[in-house]
């Protein structure tokens, strides 16, 4: 089945599951509430904050080489390891090459998107090393052997009596229906994790140039713990993550919480600068960070599309994306869920396969409208559409749909006689099992008819 | 040097526009609606971190203080304080130090596995942060990366003379910090969490509790 049949076919099961949509409908609330709250309460001028943003990202973009290659000298300067990876498949080498270099056992993980576009777990794992993923959200997923559902609430499709079921079998806790003692189970489960694993890996949700650092944002402590107990730690980042200065956190820290959580800041936001400094009386001995590409310069050689990649990976346009919840995060089959992943997805892969995403979308621009920094989401999905259909210009049959279309609009007749044709034949046109509704059928005059009609009977009388 | 960092690198050489967009100046202060004056800098922090669950006990003199840290250590079985001054007379004034194990945490080094059943963790801070309520620390100013966030109570002592107006005050100050620090923490509030149908639960992984023991601005 290709992937845009699945995608029909999942969604038209999903849509209509009355559970899912109770429990998206409820997360999406209590969201939408905290960051309408904190946007209003924080900020005198919300769009001149996310154009300022966009501005500095863009001046990033500007300057994208140069910038990595400061990063990459200024955190070699303080002891730690910068690796360049091509693709997910020189990634996962090289992260083979460190575990088996510090004959790693055990690995900690904080939450970490671009750690699932490569599949890091599925190679830890299938290499014979223990992963813990030690976000709560994560640790849910992977417990269940699901993916994230969500890029910033991994397990939003859950329930407390899900989880409590989840954990009784795994982790064997007593059942509750409370949040708080499923919280505590696995903050239990996890404390002699991080103090007995052999290795640490971290995302990064900013580098920064100036400094040649890294920024973590998070809310639970693991990230803290995870870079602050083993002896080795390894960042994985996209190389898209660059900020110029370390006081642009300033900016971005504020806007990252309020349009990821509804927060005025989370409550950990750290700054890693390398391993432990000979000054200081712990952290990790080593460590690495892996530059990941894997689509991005080639998304950055796309003028129009490069503007996704100011992306910050916040969740906002997901959350109020109709189609995000109407269909939830697993449909989309991508790391990258909602507008934003239906925008990057065929530029990351490729447009063939998952360029059906770019109709996954109402075009109602929500998505746009939340962006902290100010991507035209919705522009962009209707460019790659327009892409996806000079691509399939080879494609016999759509071109001869196209130049039927063409020459039956381009006439007055015979777009007449085109609506005719369709009135009487129309039941024949096979219909998506998707379109949970009646196909409508056309009025039996045109409007031009009945204008023509109305003209004919009034002709006589005065206004 | 790897072959794939020249490619990537090649790769963003050639499509990187002709025209760079100029680096815009950092944002001013005012965009930000609730930046208190800096006359209630001191209080903005306290309501502020006491509205995220945080706890604060300003005390007028280090005897004072002395005897709320005692009064917080009290119920518990063991704490890790930090070698450094203050927190030294501290707990000589306030005796902890034969009520309880309250071990200095640069004795135990490296000791990570131990470390995990401690019930306290005092440090002190580099900086306060009046709008957000946060705590900066450093891994060389409080002791390293660990203490701040793995036991499930942290204590913090620090002076009215450390807190400054906003973030960019703050990330001003770090990097004007001479000494090479490689961790760097702002820390707004206990640990939380909202991964369970988006209720929030203090104390996932890093500490439960948060107390700052905020002395005058006059303590050494």
């Amino acid at each position: 089945m290709s992937r845009n049949a699945e995608f029909l076919r999942q969604s038209a099961v999903i849509a209509v599951d009355e559970v899912h949509r109770g429990k998206l409908d409820k997360a999406m609330r209590n969201y939408r509430v905290a960051v309408n709250r904190m946007v209003d309460q924080q900020f005198t001028d919300w769009e001149a904050l996310r154009q300022q943003a966009a501005a500095v990202k863009d001046h990033v973009l500007g300057h994208w080489p140069e910038m990595l290659e400061q990063f990459e000298q200024k955190i070699t300067e303080r002891g730690a390891i910068v690796l360049w990876a091509e693709d997910a498949e020189e990634a996962r080498e090289h992260i083979k090459r460190i575990m088996s270099r510090h004959e790693a056992r055990l690995v900690v993980k904080s939450k970490s998107m671009v750690t699932e576009e490569i599949e890091l777990n599925e190679l830890l794992e299938s290499s014979g090393i223990q992963v813990i993923e030690s976000d709560l959200g994560e640790l849910i997923v992977q417990l269940c052997g699901e993916k994230p559902y969500h890029i910033v609430t991994p397990a939003m499709h859950k329930s407390k009596e899900e989880i409590s079921v989840l954990f009784q079998q795994k982790l064997g806790t007593p059942p509750t229906d409370d949040a708080a003692e499923l919280t505590m189970a696995a903050r239990a489960h996890l404390r002699q994790v991080y103090v007995t694993a052999d290795v640490g890996i971290t995302g990064a949700n900013f580098l920064l140039a100036d400094e040649g650092a890294i920024a973590v944002t998070e809310n639970e402590g693991n990230a803290r713990l995870t870079m602050g107990c083993p002896k080795v730690h390894v960042v994985v980042a996209g190389m898209e993550k660059m900020l110029p200065r370390m006081a642009d956190l300033a900016l971005f820290w504020p806007i990252l919480a309020s349009s990821g959580t509804g927060q005025q800041l989370t409550s950990y936001n750290s700054i890693v600068r390398g391993p432990r400094q000979a000054n200081e009386s712990d952290g990790p001995e080593t460590m690495y960070v892996i530059l990941l590409d894997n689509g991005r310069s080639h998304m950055y050689s796309d003028p129009r599309a490069s503007e996704a990649l100011r992306c910050i990976r916040c969740g906002a346009c997901l959350n109020a994306c109709p189609v995000f919840k109407t269909v939830g995060g697993h449909t989309y089959k991508t790391t990258y869920q909602g507008p934003i992943g239906s925008v990057i997805t065929p530029h990351l892969r490729n447009m063939k396969d998952w360029q059906h995403l770019s109709h996954a979308s109402t075009l109602c621009g929500a998505c746009t409208s939340v962006c902290p920094v100010a991507i035209d989401l919705h522009g962009l999905l209707l460019e790659n559409r327009r892409q996806a259909t000079q691509e399939q210009a080879d494609d016999a049959f759509w071109r001869f749909a196209m130049r039927g279309w063409s020459f039956g609009m381009r006439c007055r007749w015979r777009m007449e006689w085109g609506r005719r044709l369709y009135r009487w034949l129309g039941w024949l046109m096979p219909i998506p099992q998707a379109i949970r509704r009646s196909v409508p059928r056309l009025p039996a005059k045109s409007f031009a008819e009945q204008w023509r009609s109305k003209e004919k009977s009034s002709s006589g009388d005065t206004p | 040097m790897s072959t794939s960092r020249e490619r990537i690198l090649s790769r963003l050489r050639q499509a990187q526009p002709a025209v760079h967009p100029p680096l815009p100046p950092l944002h001013r202060d005012d965009v930000f609606a609730d930046l208190p004056p800096r006359e209630s800098w001191c209080e903005a922090f306290c309501t502020r971190l006491r509205a995220l669950h945080g706890e604060v006990f300003r005390v007028a003199d280090e005897a004072a203080a002395a005897t709320c840290l005692a009064a917080l250590v009290d119920p518990l079985n063991s704490c890790l304080r930090q070698r450094h001054p203050l927190i030294d007379r501290l707990v000589a004034a306030g005796s902890i130090a034969e009520m309880k194990s309250c071990r200095i945490y640069e004795d135990l080094l490296p000791g990570s596995v131990e470390m995990a059943d401690f019930e306290a963790g005092i440090t002190v801070a580099d900086w306060l942060i009046a709008r957000t309520g946060s705590i900066v620390v450093r891994a060389t100013g409080a002791g390293g990366r660990r203490m701040s966030v793995l036991p499930p109570l942290h204590i913090v002592v620090a002076t009215e003379a450390q807190v400054v107006g906003s973030l960019e005050e703050a990330l001003a100050q770090l990097r004007e910090e001479g000494e090479p620090w490689s961790m760097a923490s702002v820390i707004t509030g206990p640990s939380r969490t909202a991964d369970i149908e988006k209720i929030l639960v203090l104390g996932a992984h890093g500490p439960k509790r948060l107390a700052v023991i905020l002395l005058p601005a006059s303590t050494e």
